[in-house]
């Protein structure tokens, strides 16, 4: 049998999803309950301050965004290099220091390159 | 937690937890009410700040605020709660209606399941991992996976808007905020909130002024970066929670409420739960980072866990750190005006960024080059820093504050509640 | 893992070829005012250093770096060179077509550099984890470079389908790295041969291959190529034709004989490759007969030399021919990459001096070498040499490639494969000659505009012609430095 504390910290996070999920469901099911339910119609168009809704929203929209999902994964990335880097730095010392630094350097010059290419100004 | 059940089942039932037969049970009972405790925790947490962030808006803005149900208005929240559950629940007919339900699911989820890593005092963790803080900022991306659902499911335009611009918010603050957390596991040597926590403890077998959690153990007065960082990570974490002054994915102004526009009833309150609840996230992981956590002043981590007392002081220590957190950012909420988006994309790229890799590497540099002084040199310039970056400012601001209340023939007063 | 300054030392080529890249990156943001012709001779000085450092690096023994992660052997100084010298024609070929155009930017440079610089490492991997590493540093630049000239709708459609099938084989490759994973616990090649392994091996062997075939445009793995070839800026073909070509056959080869050289394993794989060249073979040079457009047909006999390629490759398969024919194949795989490297880069160059500027349905068609022997005698004779050797035409060096190769597949016992594989460059002389029939007998048509002649494009025709005939009179130089690259550590 698979005792609990062998699961380490990974039961209390199961548990304590499912307590959070359900208390979440809880509470919307009662008050799907309690609530009152309207007729359909204008009801359920969606919120336009107060005009009728023209098309559908799922449209295309500015390419700014995408440009910030991928500065986001390049410098994540470098994040997530960093925690092992960081926890283990008092025995990587000076060879460490270096690679990382080298390491943050290029990611210094690729910030400076999309800085000078205006990518992260967000108006042109 | 298993610790703390072990340290019960030998106190109460004198049983040896390693042969007790029903010592697993007890852990799994432990854990259920723990989660139990959290989630309420949270729940009633964020409840009680809308309140008091509603009356101290009011006394910010010369007014009374909730005043009419119970004493100064605190039940204001149970009632908001009860009249949101018996709302009607509204779905718009041409949202997509699965993930439109889902959504807010994910973005309660994601914030409670940061509380299985934050202490809140000695030994009072649901479960003190070696990866806690990256385990934390990974659960809260459900966060804005969760936002991200709530808004492209509405199917309106106002929502769409909002959630992308919270998406591209959150994530941009996600690398400032990620390196400014940098500089303290590097300060520490470790992922884990406890051991964070504990290595601001002072030298060991320090004397009554070196150990425990005075101000000049803390990792915010450890060294210029650090205190830097500090900074860094609040304002990162305020954009991350999307809190005024960052609050442009629901600027009522413009955008109406955002991502949020199309809810009502329970599955509305779920994302101001979560905004609340976020402020006690923000807080605490501040105050275990660069504030000493629930070290006790004078008093050496070690002695803390053999005594219920010292250990219900260090929860109080944990608390009241972290309400004054959470009272500065209320304060910086009805302060400071919204920025613009442009304004926002500059300070995290243009600042922040630079601004934290430089610190991280400094304080790398920083580590190696005071490694071979002797402790007591270290804790001399961890002093002389502290006087410098805390104590002399604290003075000034203080000097500078009377001042003006003077100049204004003002008062302080504590009693309009 | 220990690091030590000699490990670091041994990546001195790629480490120029990074730093080129991130300089060049530079010079576009803080020089971007000036005239850029000073952009493609820095990528052209830091190529040729590197191309000296892994000349430099030659007589040293194999040596392992990073506690196992990667090599320095013969095998990955040769193709390290070949690579930097395809890269160096690529960047002169840069400066020649693009600066007409008023499109040369740094990036283009930088790009070009950092997929060197993935190539590089990928051909001393030894580690299925660094393959991928390596893989991805060479195509994510190499999507973007497809990109580059993005005039009309076909560089697009190109950059777009060459990055999402480039996508699928990583994916292809990944999965099977994983099943092998999963089969031996290593992920080195010397730990997986040692550790051999049951079915789960064969599949992860299977995904491998067919990964890496994507890369190397081996049919049927090759639907991609004519598309992406021809939308692409011709540069930038000539480029993927080139380097990502040579390296993924490199490490195709490294991986298969390394790793699952064990003669149970080589004998699942070797009929694997032989079909897969047998197949490319036929269909690349089928194919290219009946393009008129001669980039397209380019694309088809850059497909068609993969299977000769792969000829090779399944000549070393070491369960039928012994150590000293493994030797041999190897060896004549290196020849060919260097051979078919120079060759079909100054192929290239031809067509990016005559391709048509401005907007056009066809600026690649046969009727733009039409009398070129007239008008440019020089550069038309330089061409013929150049498709001479791509048909496997004696004096070049095209010749002697194929040469050895098929030698090295009749001595590993591939007789038949060897006989199909002339066969199929039989066919193939019909579309080589067309265009040096159409440059010498053919009248230019009336009205059409020849491109002005640019001296880098000029430079790059006549030097890898003369290099490909002075190789194909004298080839004992490059085919012993070949014949002593082949010590492929751990095989």
């Amino acid at each position: 049998m698979l005792a609990v504390s062998q699961l380490g910290s990974w039961l209390p996070i199961a548990l304590l999803f499912l307590v959070a999920a359900g208390l979440a469901l809880a509470l919307a099911s009662v008050s799907a309950l309690v609530g009152p339910r309207r007729a359909r119609g204008v009801h359920d168009e969606s919120f336009e301050c107060g005009s009728e809704a023209i098309g559908s929203a799922r449209e295309r929209f500015g390419v700014k965004f995408y440009v910030v999902a991928l500065l986001f994964i390049v410098f994540d990335v470098e994040g997530v290099f960093l925690y092992p880097w960081a926890v283990l730095f008092r025995e990587l010392a000076w060879p460490g220091l270096a690679a990382m630094g080298f390491f943050v350097a290029t990611l210094a010059i690729g910030l400076v390159y999309v800085w000078k290419k205006g990518a992260l100004d967000w108006e042109h | 937690m298993q610790p703390l059940a072990d340290q019960l089942i030998r106190s109460w039932i004198h049983a040896d937890p390693g042969a007790w037969p029903y010592t697993q049970a007890v852990y799994l009972l432990f854990m259920l009410i723990a989660g139990a405790l959290l989630t309420t925790f949270t729940a009633v947490f964020s409840g009680i700040v809308s309140w008091y962030e509603r009356r101290l808006a009011g006394r910010m803005q010369s007014r009374i605020g909730p005043n009419r149900v119970g004493p100064a208005g605190f039940l204001v929240w149970v009632a908001d709660a009860l009249k949101l559950i018996s709302k009607e629940d509204t779905i718009p007919g041409d949202s997509d209606h699965a993930l439109f339900r889902a959504g807010p699911y994910f973005v309660v989820t994601g914030l409670v399941l940061t509380f299985v890593a934050l202490p809140f005092g000695d030994r009072l963790i649901a479960a003190d991992m070696n990866l806690g803080l990256f385990y934390i900022l990974s659960v809260t991306a459900l966060v804005v996976v969760g936002l991200i659902m709530s808004a492209w499911s509405s199917n309106s335009k106002w929502s769409l808007v909002g959630g992308i611009r919270s998406a591209a918010q959150v994530v941009s603050y996600e690398i400032p905020a990620g390196l400014a957390i940098m500089v303290p596991v590097l300060l520490a040597g470790s992922l884990s909130t406890q051991g964070i926590i504990r290595a601001q403890g002072g030298p060991a077998g320090g004397s009554f002024f070196l150990a425990g959690g005075w101000p000049w153990n803390w990792f915010v007065f450890d060294d210029p970066m650090a205190f830097v960082s500090f900074f860094v990570f609040l304002t990162a974490a305020l954009a991350e929670g999307n809190r005024t002054p960052f609050d442009l994915p629901e600027a009522e102004s413009e955008l109406v409420s955002g991502y949020n526009t199309e809810y009502s009833g329970m599955r509305f309150s779920f994302f101001f739960l979560t905004e609340w609840a976020n402020l006690w996230v923000m807080s605490a992981l501040a105050t275990l980072l660069f504030l000493g956590g629930w070290q006790i002043p004078g008093v050496a981590p070690e002695v803390i866990g053999h005594s219920a007392a010292l250990v219900f002081v260090s929860f109080l220590v944990f608390v009241v750190k972290t309400v004054a957190l959470v009272n500065v950012v209320i304060w910086l909420r009805w302060t400071l005006p919204r920025i613009r988006v442009d304004q926002m994309m500059v300070l995290c790229w243009k600042y922040l960024v630079p601004i934290e890799m430089a610190a991280v590497l400094l304080t790398a540099l920083w580590m190696l080059g005071f490694a071979h002084l002797v402790p007591a040199a270290q804790s001399a310039i961890h002093g002389v820093f502290f006087l410098a970056a805390g104590a002399v400012p604290l003075v000034l601001f203080l000097r500078q504050t009377f001042a003006n209340l003077r100049l204004t023939s003002d008062r302080v007063d504590l009693t309009n509640w | 893992m220990p690091v030590s300054l000699a490990d670091i030392l041994a990546l001195l080529p790629e480490i120029l070829l990074s730093l080129g890249a991130l300089l060049l990156m530079m010079t576009e943001v803080f020089l971007a005012g000036a005239r850029r012709g000073y952009q493609a001779l820095l990528a052209a000085l830091f190529t040729a250093a590197a191309f000296a450092a892994f000349l430099a690096q030659r007589g040293g023994g194999p040596r392992v770096l990073f506690g196992g992660f990667a090599v320095s052997d013969g095998f990955a100084l040769f193709a390290g060179a070949t690579i930097c010298a395809g890269l160096l024609v690529t960047v002169v070929l840069g400066a020649g077509f693009l600066a007409p155009r008023s499109a040369e930017r740094g990036e283009f440079y930088a790009l070009a550099l950092l997929a060197a610089a993935g190539m590089c490492l990928l051909v001393r991997a030894e580690d299925l984890l660094f393959v991928f590493i390596a893989l991805e540093l060479m195509s994510v630049p190499t999507y973007a470079l497809v990109a580059y000239l993005r005039t009309g709708d076909r560089p697009s459609e190109a950059a777009f389908k060459y990055f999402l099938l480039g996508a699928f084989s990583s994916a292809l490759f990944l999965y099977g790295a994983a099943l092998v994973f999963g089969a031996t616990g290593r992920t080195s090649l010397s730990g997986i041969a040692a550790a051999g392994g049951g079915k789960l091996l064969l599949a992860g062997l299977a995904l491998v291959i067919a990964g890496l075939s994507f890369k190397i445009a081996a049919v049927p793995f090759h639907m991609w190529a004519p598309d992406v070839y021809e939308g692409a800026s011709t540069p930038v073909t000539a480029f993927m034709a080139v380097g990502v070509k040579a390296a993924s056959f490199a490490v195709l080869t490294r991986i298969l004989v390394t790793a699952f050289g064990a003669p149970a394993l080589a004998a699942v794989w070797q009929p694997l490759v032989v079909a897969l060249a047998l197949l490319t073979m036929v269909f690349g040079n089928l194919l290219a007969l009946t393009q008129r457009n001669v980039k397209r047909m380019l694309a088809y006999s850059s497909v068609a030399h993969a299977g000769y390629l792969l000829v090779a490759v399944a000549a070393a398969s070491r369960g039928f021919s012994g150590p000293s024919a493994r030797g041999e194949a190897v060896s004549s795989l290196l020849f060919y990459l260097a051979a078919y490297t120079l060759t079909t880069a100054g192929a290239f160059g031809a067509l990016a001096a005559l391709e048509r500027m401005g907007p056009d349905p066809q600026p690649w068609d046969l009727d733009r070498f039409a009398g070129l022997a007239k008008r440019r005698p020089w550069a038309a004779a330089a061409t013929a040499m150049l498709m001479l050797s791509l048909a496997g035409i004696p004096p070049t060096v095209g010749f002697i490639g194929k040469l050895l190769v098929f030698k090295a597949a009749v001595d590993a016992g591939l007789v038949p494969l060897a006989i199909a594989g002339v066969l199929a460059s039989v066919v193939g002389l019909y579309y080589y000659l067309r265009v040096v029939v159409v440059m010498y007998m053919q009248p230019a048509p009336l009205g059409s505009v020849p491109t002005p002649a640019s001296w880098p494009l000029d430079l790059v025709l006549v030097a890898t012609a003369t290099l490909v005939l002075l190789f194909g009179l004298a080839p004992a130089g490059l085919a012993n430095a070949a014949l002593s690259s082949t010590g492929l550590l751990g095989g």
